[in-house]
């Protein structure tokens, strides 16, 4: 029963990261309508930038989390206006785009720090014991941050003016334009903010997690499936996706190894997407 | 005449929506129809439901004494013969006219029927004359996306032509025409009238009056009348919803 | 208009290509020679990839999954042809065990190298395309699979190797007498040939052109009576088969394969050779693959991480300038005033 708790724990932690992860993914696939293949990279960058501020710069973790949030919203804006925006509409090429635009970053990341991994320490040392299940301190803080973060992002989107307008554009562009919202920086800006969410899971992700130039994949490959099993413009959805990928990976590979889990999952994803494309938790579209 | 297509209480429901509220239509064998309505009237929603593009909420499809409710769209079109042309104009942009023709074959739509074989030479020959009666023979090579917007019409309308269905599904058939050349496409469509039923979806009053002769009206998902054109122009439900009292079409609110 | 000018022009290049790929043994150079021997492989791999995403339109993430099936079977074929193998005895395997015991005999490690990827495409192929699944969840689901297929690979250590993979292979060999390297790659010539010669067959048939048809507009074939799904699903077969033809052939000309093969970086190079060179003609995937490649190996040995950061920033370019490859290029002032619509993968409904 302990073990099962423990996993289950372990699962909720994995399921946090992977949430703050797909979220990132949500608003830029979802809700934008662009498939970015370097979204695994913009998570790579969160977690060299918490590497930059903690190891080299040796300021505090919890200033290196806004710092990553900040500089991958940066990287974010300028792939948005360089190379998304002028793909607008054509799917392939933005795919193409968007890998070519992942490769120079691994390449430039490699050049810059080196293909060996690098390590960044936990913030928050020592681990909450009660029973014989252990849970450690950063999770509990990854948790409850992930929470904060989606609980601010869906306030932001349906609360505050700029998330109406980014909502009014993935429902209407053409309306929203008419009503005199700048869909063009909403745009930059939407996808900005979606890249500092990937941002922060990568800096999140980097004291317990290998960070390497290479990292990117695996996130990658997670958030999609994540977002599109949960319904890709749902964020209670991706949330859902993100508790059942997370959960189901821990308890799998608790009872039997990783990889297995992971095929499994992998498999159970297929599933899903074949008999209900739209996600698992989307509401019907006309 | 023979009835061929008969759908019975049909509808179509999205997210609470009724785009379909118990249609009820019959079409006899050789008829030429034209389905009128204002947009939103659930004209495409019903095409899409004969074809199979969207499954019904409720009622049945029958075509040629057989029940097609729920069939998918191939199956639709290749085993009992219904073939659509799409408001769109939908077709294979960066392929040549006669190739957008060639795809438009009958029978040879099979993976077996293709692997690793060529083209008949009767298909061809169907092509360059299909290519005449639309007007397209010396565009054959051009690709789809460089014609014209009525040229793009007609290709599709050339498709229909190449596949030879039982029945024809012309969805706004004249869309963004000139006058001259939905003169051309009335003609073209009576011609094919004669050997196959035809059913036509269309807001164009003047290739209405051009073309039909029993004209259904769709409003809100529901048939509100049926009959010759003449009876459907006066009729005063038709009038307050659609036609101007001057039988020309009104602005929706 | 003579017969000659009615060739289109890509066949030209495909005949130099061919050409110069044919005559390259008789310089001599046998290190460049080894080395294009490789890249012949790889021609066959992205004429794999060419069918199944310049003429279908599906964009496959995980390409080298296929061609992974392939060689690993065949790796394995050519381990055990004295008994257990070494990297699996380690693990306490003391018999060879029976589904490899019937892939030893080399012509059923070539077939099973090339249906195994093809049942697998297939089944895949049922069941991902019979949905309205469209292409950019067909793009994610492969890049899903290439991820999973290495770490599984990684993990069965017993029997694949693991992470170092399966290497001090024999190198090709024809009826149990081994070829020297002139041989040898005309070997790996001529199969590339009949690839060619297939491919081209089957693109020119009425297959291609409904092909064309499903990438361009694959919900209108629909109603003009074909099912997308069985098309999709046979082309998925046929582009894995040649795919694992590929990896088989890769294994003794490399002498040894390891999961980087068969994952993302190989799925994604050759995607990187077909957007280069254009594609939907096979003329560009030869060409994407040949001259990545080449200039690679020759920029690689200088500069390093530089080439392939300098693959992305072409990459790139090509997507804003020459969005249908070297090719596609070419072929535009051919045609005129004619632009390309830019076809996407539109997502079906």
């Amino acid at each position: 029963m302990d073990s099962f708790v423990a996993l289950l724990l372990n699962g909720l932690n994995s399921s946090a990261l992977i949430l703050i992860a797909a979220l990132g993914m949500v608003i830029i696939c979802g809700m934008m309508n662009v498939i970015n293949l370097a979204h695994g990279e913009l998570i790579m960058i969160g977690a060299y930038t918490a590497y930059s501020v903690t190891q080299v710069m040796g300021r505090s973790f919890f200033a290196a989390l806004p710092a990553a949030f900040a500089v991958t919203a940066a990287a974010g804006a300028v792939i948005e206006r360089l190379v998304v925006k002028k793909l607008a509409g054509r799917p392939a090429e933005t795919m193409l785009a968007t890998f070519g635009v992942s490769v120079v970053l691994q390449q430039m990341t490699n050049i810059l720090f080196g293909a060996q991994s690098k390590y960044v320490a936990i913030p928050i040392a020592g681990k909450l014991a009660f029973g014989r299940v252990v849970v450690p301190y950063y999770n509990i803080f990854t948790v409850l941050l992930v929470a904060a973060v989606t609980a601010g992002t869906v306030w932001m989107l349906h609360r505050t003016k700029f998330g109406k307008r980014v909502r009014a554009i993935t429902q209407n562009r053409e309306m929203a334009e008419c009503l005199g919202i700048d869909s063009s920086r909403a745009d930059t800006l939407a996808f900005a903010f979606g890249s500092g969410l990937a941002g922060l899971a990568g800096a999140l992700a980097a004291p317990v997690r290998s960070v390497s130039p290479f990292m990117g994949g695996p996130y990658l490959v997670n958030s999609f499936m994540t977002s599109v099993v949960g319904g890709v413009a749902s964020f209670s959805g991706t949330a859902a996706g993100s508790l059942l990928v997370g959960e189901s990976t821990a308890l799998l590979g608790g009872v039997s190894n990783d990889v297995l889990a992971n095929i499994l999952v992998f498999l159970l994803i297929i599933a899903a997407i074949r008999f209900k494309p739209e996600g698992l938790f989307a509401k019907e579209r006309r | 005449m023979r009835e061929i297509l008969r759908t019975e209480n049909l509808s179509a429901c999205f997210s609470g929506f009724w785009a379909l509220d118990h249609v009820n239509l019959s079409v006899g064998e050789g008829e030429l129809r034209v389905i009128i309505g204002p947009n939103g009237a659930g004209k495409t929603t019903l095409m899409d439901l004969i074809t199979g593009k969207t499954k019904p909420a409720g009622g049945r499809v029958f075509f040629d004494g057989h029940d097609i409710t729920g069939k998918p769209p191939h199956e639709i079109a290749a085993r009992y013969g219904i073939g659509r042309k799409f408001q769109g104009p939908s077709l294979f942009e960066n392929m040549s006219a006669a190739e957008n023709l060639e795809l438009a074959a009958p029978r040879e739509n099979t993976v077996p029927r293709t692997f690793f074989r060529r083209e008949p030479v009767r298909l061809r020959q169907k092509a360059g004359e299909v290519l005449r009666r639309i007007g397209l023979s010396e565009k054959a090579g051009n690709m789809a996306c460089e014609l014209s917007h009525g040229e793009r019409q007609w290709l599709e309308i050339g498709m229909l032509m190449m596949q030879g269905p039982k029945m024809m599904i012309l969805d706004e058939p004249t869309a963004g025409m000139t006058a001259e050349e939905t003169r051309l496409t009335g003609r073209m469509i009576q011609r094919l009238a004669g050997d196959r039923t035809v059913l036509v979806v269309e807001h164009d009053m003047d290739f209405v009056r051009q073309v039909a002769r029993t004209v259904t009206v769709l409003h809100m998902g529901r048939v509100l009348a049926q009959g010759p054109l003449e009876e459907i122009e006066k009729d005063p439900r038709v009038v307050r919803v659609y036609l101007k009292s001057d039988g020309r079409e009104r602005e929706h609110a | 208009m003579t017969r000659l000018a009615k060739i289109p022009a890509g066949r030209y290049l495909d005949f130099a290509l061919f050409l110069a790929l044919g005559l390259f043994p008789l310089t001599g150079l046998l290190f460049y020679t080894q080395l294009l021997q490789k890249y012949l492989v790889f021609l066959i791999f992205a004429y794999s990839l060419d069918l199944l995403w310049g003429y279908a339109g599906l964009m496959d993430l995980g390409h080298a999954v296929l061609f992974g099936m392939g060689g690993y079977l065949m790796a394995l074929s050519l381990s055990a042809q004295n008994g257990v193998p070494e990297f699996m005895a380690r693990y306490g395997v003391r018999e060879v065990p029976a589904w490899l015991a019937a892939i030893v005999p080399l012509p059923a490690a070539v077939l099973a190298g090339i249906l195994i990827p093809a049942l697998f495409a297939g089944l895949l192929g049922r069941f991902l395309f019979s949905s309205r699944v469209g292409g950019v969840f067909f793009s994610v689901i492969t890049l899903a699979l290439a991820q999973v297929f290495n770490l599984f690979i990684q993990s069965q250590q017993k029997y694949t190797g693991g992470f170092n993979g399966i290497g001090g292979l024999p190198g090709l060999a024809l009826f149990g007498r081994p070829l020297d390297l002139v041989q040898g790659y005309y070997l790996v010539f001529a199969v590339v040939l009949l690839v060619y010669a297939f491919c081209r067959g089957l693109t020119a048939s009425r297959f291609g052109l409904v092909l064309r048809g499903i990438r361009e507009n694959g919900a209108r074939l629909e109603f003009l009576g074909y099912d997308p799904a069985r098309f999709k699903t046979a082309v998925f077969m046929v582009s894995g088969a040649l795919a694992g033809l590929a990896g088989v052939l890769y294994v003794p000309v490399n002498g040894m394969i390891a999961p980087n093969d068969v994952g993302m970086e190989f799925s994604t190079a050759a995607i990187v050779w077909l957007a280069i060179g254009g594609r939907g003609n096979l003329t560009g995937a030869a060409l994407g693959a040949m001259l990545v490649n080449v200039v690679g190996n020759a920029l690689s040995e200088n500069f390093g991480a530089y080439w392939q950061l300098l693959l992305g920033a072409v990459l790139l370019a090509v997507v804003f300038f020459a969005p249908q490859g070297i090719t596609g290029a070419l072929a535009r002032p051919a045609r005129g005033s004619g632009r390309s619509k830019g076809k996407g993968m539109a997502r079906r409904a």
